[in-house]
């Protein structure tokens, strides 16, 4: 079997402030500190969003912020940044394109991005969470470009097919990496029943992970790497070490992925490790 | 097994005109006698687009009149449930024009309505752009209307996630249950129109809950074959698929119809007449 990634979303994306979690990480030396972290207890990615210092809520204009995360990261490890496409909504359009144009020339090896449009019960997007096939090809491209390669956040099955549309068109290189984001609600449900039928769809050769919300995340996590999967856990899909309790840092949750791994005899993948399972340049 | 109801989605909906086959019915006239000829070939439910009635597009401007007009022939002329979408008017309108024309075509004298489930990105070309938007308000709001009135909602699913959507629907009464889906199977950017994928869904379906499929194209009639064995009922129609077999246009929806009441009578499901449907989905006769 592979050896696992484990990506640690450490900032709580869009949804978690501080108001939910005194723990989550909101200044870029919190974020920097909790990144290392999480790298010493074994994850080899960092899926990072920009936060405003003090409330965590997400910051209005998140390149130098993440620009700021990154080269601080860089000084402390080696671990593989991966940037968010999310952030910045509010603006127009164009506006929008040219700050994610933009982010990719920010130094990270993957940034995410999803794979269509669907509804949302959360914060910030106003009920539709809008991602249309054209804006999924222009930022491709922008990835293209930069040279940094694209994570594929899938949300239900009707996004794999768009994700093979798009690959059949030369729009992703193959092999794709993937990421279910099992959210329920109106996405599909977090159960390994969902994952088996959505692997099934998967091209082979496709790399991909998996992240479930709240409780569900260090379970599926768990069924992930056993089918050979890599896993994304952090306070951006579950803020609890157990029920009722809050986990103080993100690398609690990274430890316990990897303690479940180390029962299962899989290996925990260094960052060079995923790189090459990843097929990603330098960083 | 239950009896099947067979829907049939006569005008073509809003993706298929005359340019995609001559014969889709355009002008009242040509709707109501197709419908009675889907009735005579089994249909118990039809569900209505408004449409241009020379060019067969969707109709420009606000469906309902056109709407009125085909459910007050249809009613002199056949028995028939009649299932009006909550689709049209919303090209150069804000979605609070598309809420008034929704509430304002629960009086038209349906007995049923589909209803988008959720938003997800279109592939094909739409006038109203790479979005259909059906947000999570729009669904509680248009939902709450049809009860009202005393509609039942035929809930369109186009992916896995939206059966979660249905379920919350019942969970926080907004709909009485047991609700009827229709899973609608349009590949690309929703599930796909496979064995597989509708085995999922049914598993994630609850006990009771009435439902029925269609899927596009060369899939419309496979696959209702296999909804039909394993309980469910079917749609057909030209909304979803203009042949008859491969490269040979279908020259009326009854066509279609007949196609499936012939799978079903050898494998020995009764098809239900419209009686029948209204019971067993508990319609209100209007």
């Amino acid at each position: 079997m592979a050896k696992l990634i484990i990506t640690a979303a450490v900032t709580g994306g869009e949804p978690v402030s501080r108001e939910m979690t005194p723990h989550v990480p909101c200044s870029p030396e919190e974020i920097v500190e909790e990144t290392v972290k999480c790298w010493e207890a074994g994850a080899s990615i960092v899926h990072l969003h920009a936060k405003e210092p003090g409330t965590g809520r997400p910051a209005p204009d998140p390149n130098p912020l993440l620009k700021q995360y990154i080269e601080m990261i860089r000084d402390r490890c080696d671990i593989i940044l991966n940037v968010t496409t999310g952030g910045g909504r509010r603006a127009t359009a164009e506006k929008l394109d040219e700050m994610i144009r933009e982010r990719c020339h920010l130094g990270q090896e993957i940034s995410s991005m999803n794979m269509g449009s669907v509804n949302s019960w959360v914060r910030p997007h106003r009920g539709t969470f809008m991602n249309q096939v054209p804006t999924i090809k222009r930022w491709a491209g922008y990835m293209r470009e930069a040279g940094v390669k694209p994570e594929l956040e899938i949300y239900d099955t009707g996004m794999i097919n768009t994700a093979k549309m798009l690959a059949e068109e030369g729009v992703f290189e193959e092999p794709v990496h993937i990421q279910f984001v099992m959210i329920g609600k109106t996405g599909f449900s977090p159960t390994p029943r969902a994952l088996l039928y959505c692997l099934d769809e998967k091209p082979e050769g496709w790399t991909w992970s998996v992240c479930a919300l709240g409780r569900h995340e260090l379970p599926m996590g768990a069924v992930a790497m056993t089918l050979g999967g890599h896993v994304r856990v952090g306070f951006e899909d579950n803020i609890y070490i157990r029920r009722g309790e809050l986990a103080k840092s993100n690398a609690q949750l990274v430890e316990r992925i990897v303690t479940i791994a180390e029962a299962l005899n899989i290996e925990v993948a260094t960052p060079d490790e995923a790189r090459g399972i990843l097929g990603l340049g330098k960083g | 097994m239950e009896k099947l109801i067979i829907t049939a989605a006569v005008t073509g909906g809003e993706y298929v005109s005359k340019e995609t086959t001559p014969h889709v019915p355009s002008t009242t006239e040509e709707i109501v006698g197709e419908v009675a000829r889907c009735v005579e070939a089994g249909a118990s439910i039809v569900h209505l687009h408004a449409k241009d009635p020379v060019t067969g597009e969707p109709h420009s401007g606000d469906p309902n009149p056109v709407l009125k007009d085909y459910v007050d022939r249809i009613r002199e002329e056949v028995d028939v449930v009649v299932n009006l979408t909550t689709g049209g008017g919303r090209v150069g309108n804000p979605p609070e024009v598309w809420d008034e024309l929704v509430r304002a075509r629960c009086d038209l004298g349906p007995e049923m309505m589909s209803l988008n489930m959720g938003t997800m990105n279109r592939w094909a070309e739409h006038p109203t752009g790479k979005i259909f938007l059906n947000t999570v308000d729009m669904i509680e709001r248009w939902c709450g209307y049809m009860v009202e009135a005393g509609i039942k909602p035929e809930h369109e699913v186009y992916d896995t996630g939206m059966i979660n959507v249905c379920r919350q629907l019942a969970a926080k009464g907004i709909v009485p249950e047991p609700l009827h889906v229709q899973f609608v199977m349009v590949g690309r950017t929703g599930f796909l129109p496979t064995p597989k994928a509708l085995v999922y869904c049914l598993d994630q379906l609850p006990e009771g809950w009435t439902w029925s499929v269609c899927a596009l194209g060369r899939h419309e009639i496979p696959i209702a074959a296999v909804a039909m064995t394993m309980g469910g009922h079917v749609r057909v129609g030209f909304e979803d698929n203009v042949y008859i077999r491969y490269g040979e246009l279908a020259t009326s929806n009854a066509q279609l119809v007949e196609k499936v009441a012939n799978i079903a009578r050898e494998l020995d499901r009764p098809i239900a007449t419209t009686e029948d449907a209204r019971e067993m989905l508990g319609l209100k006769r209007h």
